[in-house]
């Protein structure tokens, strides 16, 4: 898998480059699934048949009612900020450009919460409660990333 | 049975009968080890104890980053009938203590060596060649996926997650989280052996150099060069020892290891059901305490945990931490040496030093809590979800 691809689709303004160098998610055998939906361009989480729940991260059970009995089921894309922080300060190569860059932990309608990068965003204007939607963005020829902007 | 009861078998049957400490800050030429070597030397020496008494060691592991058992003994020169290392993030260190009296009441040892060490200045003030080298989280336990990708490092993220949302729902400011900063930076002032011993004022705080909002770089904590280390023994033992008795009243522990994601684990956390253990094990609360010495690795987790503690309702604890309560003079003297915000960052295992030296009495009329008979010392880490309460008192 190249991590630098020369070219690709046109990514969403403030969101990572493909010439960036992000790191990479690197999944586990239980995420792997997650994130090959999200190359598809599809957001997925685990869905319990058992109690009806989703969850995150990815897991082999269900971690409320433990049932085995699950798939994964298409999300709608769209929660709202548990909370947020904006970057100041570069911890890695790939993001020192864009500072100040938001990061979110949001909570998705179905009820899982997720960290993710906030795009298309006033760093100042973000707030707590706000409306996002996902916009999965490529980084790579092969990863797709789960980014979220301020819904419409 | 309430929480914490069955601990009251050992409510005051164990004690604290030696600490030390190694030089703190920026202290070139030393390993980790070796700065923990120290103060677990001078731990002993302190309890008036020799080499040939120590049965037990217990300190951070799980590998050769942090301060390992094996290797501590191997540099001590000791073989003990009871040793090994623990991972609770920055709540391992509380948590050695009550795992050594877990150790000793069950007889597997009598005395024992609690400690932890870190070269994190030391560390990260390398050649950048030789930094990209060192990594200060060990890879296994960095997690792979939904994190560095989103652009999300480092702990001061996280914390600020809470942060954001303690102002969110309760309205929480700057200037109380400053007030945090400021106080702990007074007392560290009058440390002699603290690693920031310049005055800073509000203002300063308010300008501070940002970081990951709303933190700047005065609500983070530092990074340091030291160790600490503590005996644990039994107080009929201890009681003969040097030092005025500083008895274990009482501890807790609590984990919520769903997440800090998780419910409102980031403005609730994990200390409100350790604390409670804790006092029902001591058969203490809030007004009992006379010295609180908080995990203070971020400003806003101080106001939190006195929340989480009952010293306050929830929400209110940034009027209380603004109101002058935190001071050496005030209602609830806190982090009386300075705290890791400016006396340095051992993970927690000075905060137990200070609040035993705190009980002890003697130390200089400015740094000394007046006829402190109770000290409350928190642990809080493993990122973000563990937590550990020691409550320790002067022998009445």
């Amino acid at each position: 898998m190249s991590q630098h691809a020369d070219s690709g689709p046109e990514p969403v303004a403030g969101a990572p480059r493909p010439d960036d160098r992000v790191p990479l998610p690197r999944p586990s055998p239980e995420s792997a699934p997650f994130w090959e939906f999200c190359r598809q361009g599809e957001l997925r989480l685990q869905r319990c048949h058992g109690c009806g729940r989703f969850w995150f991260p990815p897991a082999v059970f269900c971690p409320e009612c433990w049932s085995g009995d699950w798939s994964w089921e298409r999300v709608s894309g769209r929660g709202r900020i548990h909370s947020f922080v904006v970057f100041r300060r570069g911890y890695h190569p790939a993001f020192r450009d864009r500072l100040p860059y938001v990061v979110a932990v949001i909570e998705l309608a179905e009820g899982p919460r997720l960290p993710t990068m906030l795009v298309e965003a006033d760093a100042q204007a973000v707030r707590v409660g706000q409306a996002v939607e996902a916009v999965m963005t490529p980084v790579t020829d092969e990863v797709r990333l789960p980014l979220f902007r301020p819904a419409a | 049975m309430p929480v914490g009861d069955p601990g009251r078998r050992v409510r005051d049957r164990y004690a604290i009968a030696g600490i030390g400490q190694s030089r703190i800050g920026r202290v070139p030429g030393i390993s980790a080890q070796g700065l923990l070597a120290e103060a677990m030397r001078e731990a002993v020496r302190d309890a008036g104890l020799e080499k040939r008494d120590i049965d037990g060691i217990v300190c951070r592991g799980p590998d050769d980053v942090y301060t390992h058992h094996q290797r501590m003994g191997e540099i001590l020169g000791l073989d003990v009938g009871f040793s090994t290392t623990l991972d609770n993030g920055g709540a391992s260190q509380i948590l050695s203590v009550i795992l050594a009296v877990m150790a000793i009441d069950a007889g597997l040892c009598e005395v024992v060596v609690c400690g932890y060490g870190r070269d994190s200045w030391s560390r990260t003030h390398k050649s950048e060649g030789e930094r990209m080298a060192m990594r200060l989280v060990p890879a296994a336990q960095e997690r792979e996926e939904f994190r560095q990708e989103f652009g999300l490092f480092g702990a001061a993220a996280v914390h600020a997650f809470g942060a954001q949302r303690h102002m969110a729902l309760y309205g929480t400011t700057k200037k109380q989280m400053g007030a945090v900063a400021v106080t702990f930076r007074d007392h560290a002032t009058r440390n002699p052996g603290a690693q920031m011993r310049e005055p800073l004022t509000l203002k300063e705080y308010l300008e501070g150099r940002p970081i990951v909002d709303p933190f700047n770089v005065y609500d983070c904590s530092l990074v340091t060069d030291g160790a600490g280390a503590v005996v644990v023994t039994s107080a009929e033992r201890a009681r003969d020892l040097r030092h005025p008795l500083v008895l274990i009243r009482g501890f807790g522990t609590f984990n919520n290891l769903r997440g800090w994601f998780y419910d409102e684990h980031m403005v609730d956390t994990a200390a409100r059901r350790s604390a409670e253990r804790a006092y029902a094990m001591a058969g203490l609360g809030p007004p009992d305490i006379d010295t609180a010495q908080w995990y203070d690795c971020f400003t806003s987790m101080v106001i939190t945990q006195i929340e989480d503690y009952g010293f306050c309702e929830k929400g209110q604890g940034g009027p209380f931490a603004a109101s002058g309560a935190l001071r050496l003079d005030g209602a609830l003297p806190s982090n009386t040496s300075g705290g890791q915000l400016s006396e340095g960052h051992v993970e927690g295992m000075l905060q137990i030093v200070e609040a035993v030296r705190q009980l002890r009495g003697g130390l200089p009329p400015d740094r000394q809590v007046p006829q402190a008979e109770v000290a409350l010392v928190t642990g809080h880490g493993g990122n973000t979800v563990c937590h550990s309460t020691l409550i320790l008192g002067r022998n009445r």
